[in-house]
């Protein structure tokens, strides 16, 4: 039997809707008044289920509400939902982006996330230079980069303009570069959120390629 | 497991369970990250590299605007504080006088003003990945310093030209060995300003605004421009400026390199510790901040 590497127990993210306004100042008082005496939230029993059709009194919201999973090693678990349902709350929380606002997430191994390519990328910056920037802004040492250097420019098919800086590659090379370095971060678990939908046709088959090889090994 | 109960995020946890990571709604107040911060010091050292590169690219002079900067400044002060208000700066040309707290003091400035905006500036990359956030700031310490240190040799010209071209009054004294000592609480406290300020800065923005002109008023009461000897004969505002710990770091900056200033071993053990303190209170409300920041920033 294979073993849990994520264990999301009971969780639930609390966001607040409007606007940031001075109003803010007083709510913010008045929570943390409670908080200091030890009491809830006040806030938390007036937020309301997540439903983005109809317009409520609160200015809070449940954009998680007590959700439970685990994943297995070897596993491969997709998240669908309709816009606005949590998939990327999930996965911000998964990331260490943001917090949980109620109960916790278990996780063994090494985790990295891909909420968005080129997160980093630095546009004066040559791709050479992004690539490390990139890598390591992901979890990587420079040494690992270094290491996977050749095969990152290979895979990215950028090779002439890998000394030029990125804010004049066109679009599509942009991204290629950046999925280049993701893909090659190897981690034991992999966050990944609607990133896979760029490229050209030749390289949406490189990608799902490079995954599936990817999920296999793991 | 309710929330009010759940606490601290990043726990190694016990041998039985084996998880890595456990992520909760809160830290505990003494949970800092500072074991991330030292696996992602190849980060650091990249982004110093990467404010380097980016910044002056494009620009014709490019990186001798790092001296250029000081320079002028300085010579507006030195007309300003110098030749026209004639503040007693015991025969020393003002120039070099300004100049030599001048430049620690943009360190300390450049310090407070680029690390007070570490999540309203990264909230774009902080949004997307996660590593220790503690990295941002550090790496802006690091690549200011850099840059004083480049400074620091623009001094050093001005002050070859005032003592062997003009016979300025001014020699370079044997505490320049304890520089390190100034340089490091002027980093430290300069980053621990930083990180309050970021922090209070994610929902309220206004302590922004206003931080600039904090800095400002500071550096008119911390002997830089303004020689605090100025106020010899005023005891109210000479024991006012004596608390203010950057009095001593700016004046022991002139006692090293101009022989001038006044070296008070109790005024820098008292910013020391100054320092230490503001750096403990700021990385515990950092770690606090950093949890959820992006929900409000």
């Amino acid at each position: 039997m294979s073993r849990k590497v994520i264990s999301v127990e009971d969780v639930s993210k609390l966001y607040r809707l409007g606007m940031l306004n001075s109003d803010m100042l007083g709510q913010d008082l008045k929570r943390w008044w409670h908080k200091a005496r030890g009491k809830e939230d006040p806030f938390l029993k007036e937020a309301i289920a997540n439903d983005r059709t109809t317009k409520s009194e609160s200015e809070f919201v449940w954009a998680l509400q007590d959700i439970n999973f685990d994943v297995k090693q070897g596993e491969v678990l997709g998240l669908i939902g309709k816009n606005g349902a949590g998939k990327s709350t999930m996965l911000k929380i998964l990331s260490r982006v943001t917090a949980p606002t109620k109960g916790q997430i278990k996780i063994r191994g090494r985790i990295a996330s891909l909420l968005e390519v080129g997160t980093g990328f630095q546009p004066e910056l040559s791709g050479r230079e992004n690539i490390f920037l990139n890598g390591a802004v992901l979890g990587l040492r420079k040494k690992e980069i270094a290491a996977k250097f050749d095969e990152i420019v290979a895979f990215s098919g950028v090779e002439a303009y890998i000394d030029t800086p990125v804010k004049r590659y066109s679009s599509g090379m942009y991204v290629r570069l950046a999925f280049a370095v993701a893909a090659h971060l190897e981690p034991e678990i992999l966050v990944i959120d609607e990133v896979l939908a760029v490229g050209d046709v030749e390289f949406q088959k490189k990608m799902s390629w490079k995954n599936a090889r990817c999920f296999r090994t793991r | 497991m309710n929330s009010t109960t759940a606490s601290s995020s990043v726990d190694t946890v016990t041998e039985e369970e084996g998880w890595d990571i456990i992520l909760k709604p809160k830290n505990k107040w003494y949970n800092i990250d500072l074991k991330g911060v030292w696996q992602y010091r190849d980060l650091v050292m990249l982004l110093v590299r990467r404010d380097f590169v980016a910044l002056y690219k494009q620009s014709i002079l490019g990186p001798l605007w790092v001296l250029i900067q000081p320079l002028l400044t300085t010579i507006l002060y030195a007309i300003i504080f110098g030749f026209i208000a004639k503040l007693p700066m015991g025969g020393t040309p003002p120039a070099l006088f300004i100049m030599t707290a001048f430049i620690p003091w943009s360190y300390f400035a450049d310090c407070i003003s680029k690390t007070s905006v570490t999540f309203t500036g990264n909230a774009a990359i902080f949004g997307k990945v996660y590593f220790p956030r503690l990295v941002s700031p550090i790496s802006v310490i690091i690549s200011s310093l850099f840059r004083f240190g480049i400074q620091l040799i623009l001094l050093a010209g001005l002050f070859i030209f005032y003592k062997f071209f003009n016979n300025a009054p001014v020699r370079i004294d044997y505490h320049i060995v304890f520089l390190p000592l100034l340089i490091l609480i002027l980093g430290g406290s300069g980053l621990a300003i930083g990180l309050i300020v970021s922090s209070w800065t994610t929902r309220y923005r206004d302590l922004g605004f206003l931080i600039g002109f904090i800095i400002q008023f500071l550096m008119y009461g911390s002997s830089v421009v303004i020689p605090y000897t100025t106020f010899k004969n005023h005891p109210r505002v000479m024991a006012l400026l004596e608390y203010n710990p950057f009095v001593w770091i700016m004046e022991g900056f002139r006692k090293a390199l101009l022989g001038t200033g006044e070296w008070s071993w109790f005024g820098i053990l008292y910013a020391f510790g100054f320092m230490v303190i503001l750096l403990f209170i700021s990385v515990v409300l950092f770690s606090k901040v950093e949890k959820t920041f992006m929900d409000r920033v």
